[in-house]
């Protein structure tokens, strides 16, 4: 364990408040479920991280939590569907048109939007670039092995989706 | 190593992340690139995109105040959770508010909330439940009714009446025996609606009614008549998880007003 982790909630938000929040809007696919995901995670942190025994897990369990919190939240959203249909599809992540004009980084968001639903998480973890292939794999619970191959499969998708979406907006 | 295994561990590269370099098979790939012109091509190709990709992903900004907001929100959070660590009775239970904070209300609040525990502890030994140090812990403070609407909410597979009107809800429950919300009628007359569920709350009907406004919420409905534990006169607010409760009773039945959110997220109803 490294002693020198600062682990101050001012470190803390610093250092990890982008990434949350990408990570959050690559998954919710909007501004104000990506800031309620990243802040839960946060508020999750204030009142359980001191018994977190190993500091230098912190990135590792900020993902976590906040992939977890987002599971959740979306486990409870489907229960909704039971209420009405047609409920899903506005629980399920659609783009919201105001996000989509003001936020550069919903092109990539768009395109993860359209690859296959298991692809997903791990081609965000990876383009955010905050976390090793092992980190990936605690953080999604998945085999190193099946990120990989996820991944490759993934990625060949999202470039064709991506290239298509750029060449749109030319 | 061949071209095509070169490729599978070259697409591990994450254009600028020198830790993905660092792997032994992924060196030895990038080493074929000075003698494999087209190989070469195609992972300049590759990191291209994906730099794009990259940089379009990493440029989604939080709202301006978010990291302010974030921190301030963390430290309200860790002074909420010192503050209720010794007293499991005061860590979910909070009034009202009251047009006065004078220093006698917070000796009030304290007395109720001893009394709130104790009432829920006499019911629950009147009631021969069984709890264990654990649950006695999770659940102090929060009403016996309550937390069992809250878990009928989590494992609810659906409503047993749909309409997006109150009145022919208000008619379902009715021609079920169901107890429905009477003092509250005209409030929810004009409400969107989805539908409505009725649980068995010990051999009592407890009915629900959800409702879709700018967001989702409930209203649970028992007669005072079932009620078997003592429960606040005025309103109360609970949280369980990220549900929060409103609790109140008027003269015939106990109503609870719920959604996710805060209590400050409850619509105004009455």
């Amino acid at each position: 364990m490294d002693e020198s982790i600062d682990t101050s909630f001012d470190s803390i938000v610093s250092n990890y408040y982008q990434p949350l929040y990408r990570f959050g809007y690559s998954l919710a696919k909007n501004e104000h479920e990506a800031g309620d995901l990243a802040q839960q995670t946060f508020f999750i942190y204030a009142e359980k991280g001191g018994s977190l025994r190993d500091k230098s897990n912190v990135k590792s369990w900020l993902f976590t939590t906040l992939y977890r919190e987002f599971l959740r939240r979306k486990r409870k959203n489907e229960r909704m569907d039971n209420y009405e249909p047609e409920l899903l599809e506005n629980a399920g992540g659609s783009i919201e048109p105001e996000v989509q004009s003001t936020l550069d980084g919903n092109l990539a968001v768009e395109a993860l939007a359209e690859v296959d639903a298991v692809y997903r998480e791990p081609l965000s973890l990876f383009y955010l670039k905050d976390l090793s292939y092992k980190e990936i794999a605690e953080i999604l619970d998945v085999p190193i092995g099946t990120i990989m191959s996820r991944l490759s499969r993934g990625k060949a998708q999202l470039r064709e989706i991506f290239k298509r979406k750029e060449a749109e907006t030319i | 190593m061949d071209r095509k295994e070169a490729k599978t561990f070259l697409e591990l590269c994450r254009p600028g992340l020198e830790a993905d370099y660092t792997d032994p098979l992924i060196t030895e790939a990038l080493a074929m690139l000075d003698q494999d012109p087209e190989l070469r091509a195609w992972f300049e190709s590759e990191q291209a995109i994906d730099a794009r990709i990259s940089d379009s992903l990493n440029n989604i900004e939080p709202p301006a105040a978010f990291k302010a907001e974030t921190l301030a929100g963390m430290y309200a959070h860790k002074a909420q959770a010192n503050e209720n660590a010794p007293e499991a009775s005061s860590d979910t239970i909070q009034f009202p508010d009251q047009t006065s904070t004078k220093s006698w209300m917070s000796a009030f609040v304290g007395i109720a909330a001893v009394f709130v525990v104790l009432f829920v502890t006499v019911a629950a030994l009147r009631t021969g439940q069984e709890t264990n140090t654990g649950t006695a812990v999770a659940t102090a403070g929060i009403p016996d009714l309550v937390q069992f609407l809250s878990n009928e909410m989590d494992n609810m597979k659906g409503l047993d009446k749909r309409s997006q009107q109150s009145g022919p809800i208000m008619t379902y429950l009715a021609s079920r025996g169901a107890p429905k919300p009477d003092a509250l009628e005209d409030v929810i007359r004009d409400k969107r609606t989805l539908g409505c569920v009725v649980f068995d709350y010990n051999g009592a009907q407890l009915s629900m009614i959800c409702f879709k406004d700018d967001s989702y919420y409930h209203i649970a409905t028992l007669d005072k008549a079932d009620i078997r534990e003592d429960i606040p006169q005025g309103p109360s607010y609970y949280q369980i998880g990220n549900q929060a409760f409103k609790m109140w009773q008027d003269e015939k039945q106990v109503h609870i007003l719920t959604m996710e959110g805060t209590e400050e997220d409850l619509p105004e109803l009455i």
